[in-house]
């Protein structure tokens, strides 16, 4: 990890710890939640797309799978809540790499397509098989560990941006070691990676997979936490969501999973005042954005920093 | 000790290739020894950039085999190729235009240096600084040390190419294989080209197996030539004998 990104995770880690103490309207804590599990969910895509040169359509899927496996295995089989997460990120991986092998040795994005699918299987399956069907089901015990039971808006924000900055550790790690830069060099010619001797179809599975390991373990917090779970929160909507934060934070900085969050998640709520025109002004924001910062809100500001620094 | 005392590092045996129609090489058979700077020339569409796709292992052939410090290399996929220690360049520019220039030889050093992915991810440290002076070093003996915070793809054709022959070295090779190297070049690039692709071979020992149009370049530095026309070997020999094969000559000839 570079100098600079050390300093901006370090900011982020003492603005987590004292954020809760600060605030204590619930609904602003509940808020940088849901930032957090979308940032820890983009974040996945973003180093996919970024650094690997592939588009997943199927986030909600991992997401919903990892929220439900979580879930059923702590509610019926009475597991651990960690125990249940973690099995639940397993087999989320495992349907990774079975889904990736036959899409990513194939040149183009058959992974788009794949995952896309998948994300469509598994809404399907949920609504059909899971607990409750349709209208869902409540009683998933909240997330506890070492015998001691997470209740309050601020434990659960702890908990879930803990994970966000470990998970933004490790991308920003990767990211800075010489697979990134093979990482990078894949996504300029492939031709030329795999005469350097890069592996590019196994890198670009190991990247597949760790972002179906953020999003499951995104999903597993999210069922602990709301304690409530149904079928409608994973559907293609929500990965088409995902993708808005990552192209609108950026696809070339990872910070941008997380800027990409916060304004995704924040927007609905300060447009709520607009009553019936919110959904018009929420459409004509995305798409301003989208038109006029092609590179995304991350790397804009670097630019733009970078010239200020240089006069 | 005579030249024919030498190994052979890389041999094609039997090679044929075509596309739907066009059979690109026919029955392609020649060896290159080790240490040597072997040229492979020809008139446009001979087949020249289909053989080294083949020894690479991006293009797979219809039939034959290749071998390469003596084991046979048929059906491996390119990364285990460099991996046994072959590197290439391209002849319509393959950088990494997006990454600057020090980054474009980190890639290269990637395969005789890599830690893993999930180490990657828990080494707060970064790339180990031995790597970067690595790739300096490897900068300053293409000539392109002061170009080193340069994206890429600022850089002009010649330095490209300079690039993706420092790349290639950076895999650590012992054959690397040159498509069209002087293309886009001026003379004065050129020449320094030609003194480039000679110390490579005598102070890395590196065999080096050049496709290239530029005939003086040609001449001036290969021990060896081996001429394709139409997918097939024509002639094959030291400089001297193939300037004046009469075969070669009107091959040329045939093209303008
Ligand atoms: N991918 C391809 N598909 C179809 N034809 C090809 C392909 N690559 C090369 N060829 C044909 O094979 C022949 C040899 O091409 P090439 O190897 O590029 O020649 P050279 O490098 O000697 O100029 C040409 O007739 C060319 O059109
Ligand atoms: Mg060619």
């Amino acid at each position: 990890m570079s100098k600079g990104n050390a300093i901006v995770l370090f900011i982020l880690g003492i603005f987590i710890i004292f954020l809760p103490q600060i605030i204590t309207d619930n609904y602003i804590l509940t808020i940088g939640i849901f930032i957090g599990i979308n940032a820890l969910v983009a974040m996945g895509l973003t180093i996919l797309m970024g650094y690997a040169g592939q588009i997943s359509l199927g986030q909600a899927g991992f997401y919903g799978l990892g929220a439900y496996v979580s879930a059923i295995l702590s509610l019926k089989f009475g597991l651990p809540v960690p125990l249940s997460v973690f099995i639940a990120i397993f087999i989320a991986s495992l349907i990774a790499v079975i889904l990736a092998i036959p899409s990513l040795r194939l040149k183009g994005h058959y992974l788009a397509v794949a995952t896309l699918g998948f994300g469509e299987i598994i809404h399907i399956i949920l609504n059909e098989w899971g607990p409750g069907g349709p209208s869902g089901f409540g009683d998933i015990p909240p997330f506890s560990i070492f015998g001691y039971t997470l209740s309050s808006t601020g434990e659960y924000f702890y908990l879930i941006w803990i994970f966000v900055i470990l998970a933004m550790t490790f991308s920003l790690n990767l990211i800075h070691s010489l697979t990134g830069k093979a990482l990078r060099a894949i996504h300029d010619s492939e031709l030329a990676s795999v005469s350097l001797g890069i592996n590019i179809t196994k890198l670009k599975i190991k990247v597949f997979v760790l972002s179906s390991i953020y999003a499951s373990l995104a999903g597993a917090l999210y069922a602990h936490y709301v304690t409530f779970l149904s079928p409608s929160g994973f559907s293609l909507f929500y990965s088409i969501l995902i993708l808005m934060m990552v192209v609108i934070g950026g696809i070339t900085n990872i910070w941008g999973a997380i800027a990409g969050a916060i304004i995704i998640t924040i927007l609905p709520e300060i447009l709520r005042g607009f009553k019936e025109i919110d959904i018009l002004i929420y459409g004509l924001i995305l798409t301003l954005c989208i038109l006029f910062m092609r590179k995304g809100i991350v790397p804009l500001f670097i630019e733009i920093w970078e010239k200020v620094i240089k006069k | 000790m005579g030249k024919s005392d030498k190994k052979m590092i890389l041999e094609i045996k039997n090679v044929s290739k075509s596309f739907g129609g066009i059979k690109a090489l026919k029955n392609i058979n020649f060896s290159v020894k080790e240490g040597e700077i072997h040229a492979l020339i020809g008139p446009n569409g001979a087949g020249k950039t289909t053989l080294l796709n083949i020894i690479s292992g991006i293009e797979k052939m219809d039939s034959g085999d290749i071998r390469f410090k003596n084991f046979s290399i048929k059906g491996k996929p390119p990364y285990k190729r460099a991996a046994l220690g072959l590197a290439r360049t391209f002849q319509n520019l393959e950088i990494f235009g997006n990454l600057k220039v020090f980054e474009n030889i980190l890639a290269g050093l990637y395969v005789r240096n890599q830690k893993g992915f999930l180490k990657s991810g828990i080494t707060l440290k970064g790339i180990d600084k031995d790597l970067i002076t690595q790739s300096l070093s490897i900068l300053e003996y293409v000539n392109l040390l002061n170009k080193k915070d340069e994206l890429a793809k600022n850089l002009p054709i010649g330095e490209q190419r300079l690039l993706e022959l420092g790349r290639a070295i950076a895999t650590e090779p012992q054959l690397i294989l040159l498509d069209e190297p002087a293309a886009g070049l001026n003379m004065r690039e050129t020449k320094n080209l030609s003194q480039l692709i000679q110390k490579i071979r005598n102070e890395k020992a590196i065999t080096i197996l050049i496709v290239e149009h530029d005939m003086e370049l040609v001449m001036g530095i290969s021990d060896m030539i081996t001429v394709l026309n139409f997918g097939e070997v024509i002639a094959e020999g030291e400089p001297i004998m193939i300037q004046k094969n009469p075969s070669v000559i009107s091959a040329y000839l045939g093209e303008d």
